[in-house]
C-alpha cells in the first residue's frame, strides 16, 4: 500500500443504496437500485426483506426519536410504494401470491394515523392486500367493511391510553356481529401491551411493525414456522 | 379573507400583505375557509392551481379533495398543530384549523406541493391513483410540472410559518386551544396511570369477556373520610382509583356516567362543608359541575373537567386552612429552574412539594401573574436564549436541552414568546 493514498470505501451492496434510497426518500434511486437487485439475481421477496423493509424499520425509528418528520415520513413511503410497482412484475412472474386480505384502521376517537400507515406499508410489502379504513373509525363500521370485504386480519391501532376502550368496543362489536372468529384481529400503538390485548380477546399485538407484520403471517399462516 | 380574522382595517391590511408575500415567496397557493358546522368545509370551489382545478373539475375528484382536507382539518383542530398530508392525488397539501373547533373555526388550505421533482414513475403512479376520475390527464400532467418542489425541511418550516402567522392574526382564544392541548397531554398522562393500575389490578388473571365497571362504595366512604381529615393528596389517588377504571372500562351509557359522576361530586362537597369549607362557595361549584357536565358530551372530556371540578372543591377545604404558601411556593419555582429540561406536569410539581395541583395553579396566577405553564415555558425560553447567544449547539440540542422534544414545537414556542426563529435570535 502507497503510503498517503487515500482508502477507497468500498461500495456498499446494491441492496444497501436501495435501503439507504428508501431511508432518504430518493424516489429515483430507490427504483434504479430495485432493478438493479433484480438484475443482480436477487429475489423479490429478498430485495423486499433486505432493502425496502429494512429501510422502513429505520424510517419507523427517526420518526419515533423526532428525527423525522411527516414530510421525511411521506417521501420514504413515496418511494416504497414506486419499488413495490416496479417489482409488481417481478413477483407475479415468481409466482408470489397474496398472503392475506387486511383491514386496517385507527380506532374512534384517535386521530393519529403514522405509525399505522407505517405498518400498512409493512404489511403490503410482505404480501397483504391492504384496505385503510382511517383514522377515528367506529365499531359499526369496522363490523360493516369487515362484513363486506371479508378480511383475514383486522388490525387496530391507537396513541392514547384513553381511546383503548375504543378497541374493546370494536372486538365486542365483531363478537355481537357474530364475526369475531371469521377474522383475526391484531392490535398495536404506544400503549398497548400483550396483557391489554388478552384481556380484550384480540388475537395478536404487534410491538412495531416488524413484530406486527410477523404477528400477522403466524395468525393467517399458523403452519409457518416463527423466526 | 374571512372577516372572522381581524376586526380592524390596519391590521386587515397587514395581515393581506403579509400573506401575499408568503404567496410569493413560497410559491404556494393559501386559501382561508370558515368553518360553520362539524362537518367541516362544503365547498372548495374558485381559484386554485391548475393542477387542483383539472382534479376537481368533476364531482367525485371534487369531493375526494373535500374529504381529505376536513380528515386534515379534524386531525388539526385535535393536535392543534397544521398537518401535512398526501391527498388522493398523490400531492402534498397542508392545512391547519384554527380555534376551539366549534363555531368559531377558521381553516387554512395551502398547497399542492411535490417533495421530488416529477419523472416518469411518479407520473404514472399519479395517474394510477387518479384513474377513476374523468378528467383531461394530458393537461393533469401539464400543470403537475407547475407544482413547487420542496424539500422536506422546507416544507414542515412553511406550514409552521403559515401556522403561525395566522394564529397571530386570528386572535385565537390561546386559552381554549391550550385547553385543547392540555386536555390532550392530561389525558395521556392520567391515562397512562389507569393503565398501569389495571395491570395491577388484573395480576396473573386473564379474562377476555369485559368486566362490568361499578362505583366501589367502601372507596368512596374511604374518600369522604380522606377529605375530612385534610388528606388531600391520599384524597386525590383514592378518586383517581374510583374513577379511572370505572370510565377505562365503562360500557354504560354517557348518560348514566355523569350522574354517577355527580352522585361522587355532592359527596365530596357534602364532606367539604364538614372539614370547613365555605358553604356558599360549594354551592356555587355543584351548580357549575352540573352545567359542565351537562354540556359535555364525551368521555375523554368527561374525565378532565370531573378532575378539575374536585380540585377547585379541595381547594375550598384548604382554603380556609392556615396554609403557609410562600415557601411552598419558592420550593415550586426553584423545582421547575433545577428540573426546566424534564417533562414536568403540574400533578407532578404539586406532588413535589406536597400542594393541591389546583391551588399550586391558582399560587402562580396569583404570586405571578401568569400560569404554571406559561412560567415553565418562560424559564425554558429564558435558557434557550442564553444557549443560543454564548453556545454553538444546534438549535436541536437547544430544543433538547431545555426540555421540548420536538425542534419544531420548541420553534413554534420560540418565535411565539420572541417573534423570531431561533436561528433568527442567534444572528442577532
Amino acid at each position: 500500500m502507497t503510503q498517503g493514498s487515500p482508502q477507497k470505501k468500498p461500495k456498499a451492496s446494491s441492496i444497501r443504496q436501495l435501503e439507504c434510497a428508501i431511508v432518504k426518500g430518493n424516489t429515483k434511486k430507490a427504483t434504479d437500485m430495485t432493478q438493479k437487485c433484480l438484475q443482480e439475481g436477487l429475489s423479490p421477496s429478498t430485495i423486499i426483506a433486505q432493502g425496502i423493509l429494512k429501510g422502513l424499520d429505520t424510517v419507523g425509528k427517526k420518526w419515533k426519536a423526532y428525527e423525522y418528520f411527516i414530510p421525511n415520513v411521506l417521501v420514504s413511503t413515496m418511494a416504497t410504494k414506486l419499488c413495490l410497482d416496479s417489482l409488481h412484475p417481478a413477483l407475479k412472474a415468481s409466482g408470489n401470491h397474496r398472503i392475506g386480505k387486511a383491514l386496517a384502521g385507527t380506532v374512534k376517537g384517535d386521530v393519529h394515523d403514522i405509525g399505522k400507515n407505517i405498518v400498512l406499508m409493512f404489511m403490503e410489502a410482505s404480501g397483504f392486500e391492504v384496505i385503510d379504513l382511517g383514522i377515528d373509525v367506529a365499531p359499526e363500521y369496522f363490523v360493516k367493511m369487515v362484513k363486506r370485504e371479508k378480511p383475514d386480519l383486522l388490525l387496530l391501532s391507537c396513541l392514547y391510553t384513553v381511546t383503548m376502550h375504543s378497541m374493546e368496543d370494536t372486538i365486542i362489536a365483531l363478537r355481537k356481529s357474530g364475526l369475531k372468529r371469521k377474522v383475526k384481529t391484531l392490535i398495536g400503538g404506544a400503549p398497548i401491551t400483550q396483557e391489554f390485548a388478552d384481556s380484550i380477546g384480540a388475537d395478536g399485538f404487534g410491538m412495531d411493525a416488524v413484530d406486527a407484520v410477523e404477528r400477522a403471517m403466524q395468525l393467517t399462516q399458523p403452519s409457518r414456522p416463527s423466526s | 379573507m374571512p372577516r372572522e380574522l381581524t376586526a380592524e382595517f390596519l391590521e386587515e391590511n397587514l395581515f393581506s400583505r403579509i400573506l401575499g408575500s408568503f404567496r410569493e415567496a413560497m410559491k404556494l397557493e393559501v386559501r382561508f375557509f370558515p368553518i360553520r358546522n362539524k362537518e367541516g368545509i362544503r365547498s372548495i370551489d374558485g381559484h386554485g392551481h391548475p393542477f387542483c382545478c383539472t382534479i376537481r373539475s368533476g364531482i367525485q375528484g371534487k369531493k375526494n379533495c373535500l374529504r381529505d382536507i376536513n380528515r386534515a382539518i379534524q386531525i388539526s383542530i385535535k393536535t392543534g398543530e397544521p398537518y401535512i398530508f398526501q391527498c388522493h392525488a398523490d400531492v402534498i397539501e397542508f392545512t391547519a384549523a384554527l380555534g376551539d373547533g366549534g363555531n368559531h373555526t377558521t381553516a387554512f388550505v395551502c398547497g399542492p406541493i411535490l417533495l421530488r421533482h416529477p419523472d416518469t414513475l411518479i407520473e404514472a403512479h399519479i395517474l394510477e391513483k387518479i384513474k377513476g376520475l374523468p378528467l383531461d390527464k394530458a393537461l393533469l400532467m401539464k400543470s403537475l410540472l407547475k407544482i413547487p418542489v420542496y424539500s422536506e425541511r422546507r416544507l414542515q418550516s412553511a406550514a409552521d410559518l403559515l401556522f403561525l402567522i395566522a394564529n397571530y392574526f386570528a386572535k385565537i382564544d390561546f386559552l381554549s386551544q391550550h385547553q385543547q392541548l392540555e386536555i390532550s397531554h392530561q389525558q395521556s398522562l392520567l391515562a397512562e396511570e389507569l393503565f398501569l393500575s389495571k395491570i395491577l389490578e388484573l395480576g396473573d388473571e386473564r379474562s377476555p369477556a369485559p368486566h362490568t365497571p361499578r362505583w366501589d362504595v367502601y372507596k368512596e366512604k374511604e374518600l369522604i373520610d380522606l377529605i375530612k381529615i385534610g388528606n388531600r393528596k391520599k384524597a386525590k389517588a383514592l378518586l383517581d382509583e374510583i374513577l379511572g377504571p370505572a370510565l377505562f372500562r365503562s360500557h354504560e351509557h354517557l348518560g348514566i356516567l355523569k350522574a354517577r359522576a355527580l352522585e361522587i361530586v355532592f359527596a365530596i362537597a357534602r364532606a367539604a362543608v364538614e372539614a370547613g369549607a365555605n358553604l356558599e362557595e360549594i354551592l356555587g361549584y355543584k351548580y357549575q359541575c352540573v352545567q359542565n357536565l351537562s354540556k359535555d358530551d364525551s368521555q375523554e372530556t368527561l374525565y378532565y373537567f370531573l378532575m378539575k371540578a374536585f380540585d377547585q372543591l379541595f381547594e375550598c377545604i384548604y382554603q380556609n386552612r392556615n396554609i403557609r404558601h410562600t415557601a411552598v411556593f419558592t420550593k415550586a419555582k426553584e423545582f421547575i429552574w433545577k428540573n426546566y429540561n424534564q417533562e414536568i406536569s403540574l400533578k407532578k410539581l404539586a406532588d413535589a412539594v406536597g400542594m393541591n395541583p389546583c391551588y399550586l395553579s391558582h399560587l402562580f396566577r396569583k404570586e405571578m401573574g401568569t400560569s404554571f405553564l406559561q412560567y415553565l415555558t418562560s424559564v425554558r425560553i429564558s435558557i434557550a436564549k442564553t444557549l443560543l447567544k454564548q453556545t454553538t449547539m444546534s438549535i436541536m440540542e437547544i430544543c433538547l436541552e431545555v426540555g421540548y422534544q420536538d425542534p419544531s414545537h420548541f420553534a413554534k414556542i420560540f418565535g411565539k414568546k420572541e417573534g423570531v426563529h431561533p436561528a433568527e435570535y442567534r444572528k442577532r
